[in-house]
């Protein structure tokens, strides 16, 4: 009934059209990401593979509990020792922040500020223009640019700062999904050695069980 | 189609579940740090008790040891099992000197099965159409 009652311009049904496309590709976008991100994961686990070889092979372990207990162990250490560079960058951005915030005595500096910060290399509009009609209060308009992207003295210290901060986060962030990655994967692992095991060293007891209650 | 249709769903169920996946990343990234700082604490600590801090573990070090020696029983045996296939050998040739050493049968030339000859294979081209007339009578 409401449907019958609205009655929509070519425009804006083109509009729509168009909305509806974006909506479409957007989220196939982000589908395709997160499969990317699974191959990722997948990449990164079968490294766990290299790092439990040995131990496999000459079957080292004979609980699953102390295998799965070498495994975090093993994986933390390759973790500490992938994660060493993002973790120093990040460190060492910090360091340097403190110490500009010491030279320059300006404590609670925000070096993504737009004004003095790295927030200067962006362009940065206004709020919505809206106007009232019929009492609500609607977008009317496109914002205008306040301002364009800059060189500023005064943010030099952002432009090294920020990046390093960002991309060491990043880069941190990595290994921390291939750390998951790897804690997945050696749990897979020790299931399928481990439980495989025990059902194949006790089926002849598991029928004579069976036998003797029937 | 079907294929877009089911990666469309999947960044459907992704973004309503962005939440949720992203504060387990930052959940694991803080343990992260907090696991870093305290490797490095034992890193520094297993330095000054005289150790190498790489990614080895005693666990490491012995399986390695057990494969080597695994290896080595296995080439041992390899070996013995030469030895004394040779020795067996020298044995029968001592006992039948006349006797020749087994040959390899597979050294030999293969002959391959010969076909027998096709019955109309034999016939002149004339013959065969009078066959086939005398069949078709």
């Amino acid at each position: 009934m409401i449907f019958a009652m609205i009655k929509l311009s070519e425009n804006t049904k083109k509009a729509l059209i168009v909305f509806f496309l974006i909506f479409i590709i957007l989220f196939v976008l982000i589908g395709y990401i997160s499969l990317a991100i699974q191959g990722l994961m997948k990449k990164q686990g079968s490294k766990a593979d290299g790092l439990l070889h040995d131990v496999v092979k000459v079957e080292y372990f004979s609980k699953e509990k102390d295998f799965r207990r070498y495994g975090i162990k093993k994986n933390a250490k390759v973790f500490f020792l992938e994660a060493r560079i993002p973790f120093l960058i990040v460190l060492g951005s910090f360091f340097a922040y403190l110490l500009f915030c010491l030279f320059s005595g300006k404590w609670g500096y925000n070096p993504f500020s737009k004004v003095d910060g790295f927030g200067t290399l962006f362009f940065h509009y206004s709020e919505w223009p809206k106007e009232k009609f019929f009492g609500i209060k609607l977008i009317s308009g496109w914002p205008t640019v306040v301002s364009k992207p800059h060189f500023e003295v005064k943010a030099l210290f952002s432009y090294f700062f920020v990046p390093a901060f960002v991309v060491g986060i990043a880069w941190f962030l990595y290994y921390t999904l291939a750390y998951i990655s790897r804690s997945l994967r050696i749990r897979k692992i020790a299931r399928s050695i481990y439980r495989k095991k025990l059902v194949q060293e006790e089926p002849t007891s598991l029928t004579e069980n069976n036998d003797s209650t029937t | 189609m079907l294929s877009l249709l089911k990666v469309f769903v999947r960044g459907i169920v992704v973004t309503l579940l962005l939440p949720i996946i992203l504060l387990i990343l930052v959940l694991y990234g803080v343990y992260c740090i907090g696991l870093f700082i305290f490797m490095f604490f034992k890193g520094v600590i297993d330095y000054f008790r005289g150790k190498t801090f790489n990614a080895d573990l005693p666990e490491d070090l012995e399986a390695r040891r057990m494969l080597l020696e695994k290896e080595k029983q296995e080439e041992q045996a390899k070996d013995m099992l030469n030895m004394m296939y040779e020795s067996t050998m020298a044995r029968s040739q001592f006992m039948n000197p006349n006797s020749e050493t087994p040959s390899n049968s597979y050294d030999e030339p293969f002959d391959e099965p010969k076909e027998e000859p096709d019955f109309m294979d034999s016939l002149e081209s004339d013959e065969i159409d009078e066959e086939r007339s005398e069949e078709e009578q």
